[in-house]
């Protein structure tokens, strides 16, 4: 068993600043979890405090079936891969990988074979007899992420491993962690992971669950989908997904039996199922939240339709398959992430209308900022 | 093949150095030049008569330079490897504790640093004197015999090795710790969460990683003892019976006690030639490629 259990895990340092804020966090045998956030949101900390290199000051960490509070990091069952992979510059692959488990007395005939299994796995053997500076990035990281293997820890710790790589490394080294952590699970090694990254993509692709901070708490803990999806409150909808969420701040109203909102005085109605559930607001102010990709582009042939906004076009990026309409109303800015249409005018300055699909908008308190619709 | 194109280019260039050139030139390339041919003369006040390497041969038949040059090994060896080994100690304890702590340290081992060595000299002195030195007064307290620390031929070498030891280790300090607060933390870290001890950490990573300014040390360290020469006139003029004389108080004796312009000369090649194959491996660290 490695499950990881923090309860009301808390960091105070000696100047009184409280970078935890008590956080209760489960992660299951075997998840990768990955916490996320930007930055000073703690989640280095928090990951730090689960490894043993920074003191709890309050509450309990469990790993397994015990409470590692004042255990130190070597007997917590863990093993660390750090930002800028912590390769000991004076040893070749092989002699950072052999390093600790020498200190463990691990019979050297023992050590050879996991650091040769570990190297087959990660595809690494023809680097074993190089320094870490003949070597590139991404091939450090792999000796790194070698090194926390052949320790057969209960639970690995990786903090921000891939930042320091360019993007395409980047998305190549996720895959192969991803893939490597659902072999180890496929060959019955206990296989908890504890992902720390500042990337909500790489969070989004890699984690079963994610867990998202902000200063010191935790927003949610969810599936990638349901992040998305079902975001608890406007700092989860705007921090998750990129681009990232129109927010805009508005007042709900309704007329005879239907519930809108206006944007710069254009009217935009609620689902039937949605209205009931704000009805409590109506005459409040509220943020509406709208994923890029729920606003399209009217083309001006189509029939004036419902839920549609005028703004002027801003910036236009075109990535191939999607374009990316960055439009203004009235001094504010939002996104829409459409299919490319060529016959559409996107210069700057363009009057376009777009079209809500306000099923899928999220509706959030002003004060609490909590999401009132799910 | 320089172009005279570049060289105008780089005109600018050469004219601002050429200040320090022309210095380089006058006091160190010709004085070497003329410390070499000097080696080969019999220097007579204004008569100078070529003897080839008489000189040389004279020097290795003298019983105090033979003597001189083991003082000097002996200096060298000891000061140079306390001062590695106590730079290495403090310096590894304090590196990664409280800034303001680490301050202190630095600055209470380098204050003798920044203190004239003759002031440190005579400082030690007045602390050695057998008639009314502190430390004298302290051991006969403690009920020891009286103690002449510069007069006694077996313990004058441990005592100037000690003195300038002290002096110097400050330096070493300061050049650790800016070292080892140079190495990433994560390093430290990594060893920690492997489970290896404080002593195997500070033995297979911390030093491994300093190696380079430990190279530093032990050459400039090398080359300063060899040369060293205020303590030993100003505490033991040599003595007693050159038990604690040294190559440069050779040179200076003959130089300038003795008139024997031509054998001085001699010692100043042979230290010359000791100090530039000393500081070949240094200047071989300093330009390798990393």
């Amino acid at each position: 068993m490695a499950e990881v259990v923090l309860k009301k895990a808390e960091k105070v340092y000696p100047n009184g600043f409280k970078a935890v804020h008590g956080i209760d966090l489960h992660v299951k045998d075997g998840e990768f979890m990955v916490l996320v956030g930007p930055s000073g949101c703690a989640k280095s900390t928090t990951l730090r405090m689960i490894a043993g290199l920074e003191d709890i000051t309050g509450g309990e960490i469990w790993i397994g079936d015990r409470c590692v509070n004042d255990i130190p990091p070597k007997d917590r069952g863990i093993a660390m891969v750090f930002q800028n992979y912590a390769l000991y510059p004076h040893m070749t692959a092989y002699e950072n990988m052999a390093f600790g488990l020498k200190f463990k007395k691990t019979p050297k005939d023992e050590i050879d074979a996991r650091i040769k299994e570990a190297a087959k796995k990660l595809e690494i053997t023809e680097l074993l007899d190089r320094k870490p500076k003949e070597m590139s990035g991404g091939q450090r990281q792999r000796i790194a992420v070698g090194r926390a293997i052949v320790r057969k820890p209960d639970v690995f710790l990786f903090d921000e491993p891939l930042s320091n790589l360019d993007a395409k490394l980047r998305v190549s080294l996720r895959v192969e962690i991803k893939e490597l952590h659902t072999q180890l699970k496929k060959e019955g090694s206990t296989a908890t992971m504890i992902y720390v990254t500042h990337d909500q993509v790489e969070a989004m692709t890699m984690g079963d669950r994610i867990c998202v901070l902000d200063y010191g708490r935790i927003m949610q803990v969810d599936t990638p989908l349901n992040l998305y999806h079902k975001p608890k409150n406007k700092f989860v909808a705007s921090f998750i997904g990129a681009p990232t969420m129109n927010i805009m701040e508005t007042e709900l109203d309704k007329d005879e039996d239907k519930t809108f909102v206006k944007i710069n005085d254009e009217v935009i109605y609620l689902e039937e199922d949605m209205a009931q559930k704000v009805d409590s607001y109506i005459g409040k102010r509220v943020y509406l939240g709208i994923r890029p990709e729920d606003i399209n582009m009217v083309s001006s042939d189509d029939p004036v339709m419902e839920n549609t906004i005028t703004g002027e076009v801003l910036v236009v990026e075109q990535m191939g398959n999607e374009e990316i309409v960055y439009f203004g109303i009235d001094g504010n800015r939002y996104i829409a992430r459409q299919t490319p249409d060529l016959n559409e005018d996107l210069s700057t300055g363009a009057k376009k209308r777009f079209h809500i699909n306000m099923r899928k908008c999220h509706i959030f308190d002003f004060e609490t900022e909590e999401n009132i619709i799910l | 093949m320089i172009k005279s194109k570049d060289i105008k280019k780089n005109l600018t260039g050469y004219a601002f150095i050429m200040p320090q050139v022309i210095l380089f030139l006058i006091f160190m390339v010709y004085p070497i030049i003329e410390g070499i041919r000097l080696s080969l003369y019999k220097i007579n006040y204004k008569t100078e008569t070529f003897v080839g390497l008489k000189n040389y041969r004279d020097l290795f038949n003298d019983p105090v330079f033979v003597k001189s040059t083991l003082n000097t090994i002996i200096f060298v060896v000891f000061i140079v490897g306390l001062t590695v080994a106590f730079g290495l100690f403090v310096a590894s304890a304090v590196f990664d504790k409280d800034a303001r702590y680490v301050s202190f340290i630095r600055g209470s081992y380098y204050i003798p640093v920044m203190v004239s060595m003759v002031v440190m000299s005579m400082v030690w002195n007045f602390l050695l004197n057998p008639a009314n030195g502190l430390i004298p007064y302290l051991t006969q307290q403690a009920g020891f015999s009286s103690v002449n620390f510069l007069g006694n031929k077996a313990i004058v070498k441990p005592v100037i090795i000690f003195i300038t030891f002290a002096i110097n280790v400050g330096q070493a300090i300061i050049l650790y710790i800016a070292a080892m607060i140079g190495i990433p933390n994560d390093l430290f870290e990594a060893a920690e969460v492997e489970g290896v001890s404080k002593f195997h950490i500070i033995r297979k990573i911390l030093i491994p990683l300093v190696k380079p300014t430990t190279i530093y040390i032990t050459i400039i360290n090398i080359i300063a003892v060899l040369k060293i020469f205020v303590v030993i006139q100003l505490l033991t003029g040599g003595g007693p019976n050159n038990a604690s004389s040294t190559l440069m108080y050779y040179l200076y004796n003959n130089a300038f006690k003795y008139n024997r312009l031509g054998v001085a000369s001699a010692v100043g090649v042979i230290m010359f030639a000791i100090t530039l194959l000393l500081s070949v491996p240094q200047l071989r660290a300093m330009f390798k490629e990393d």
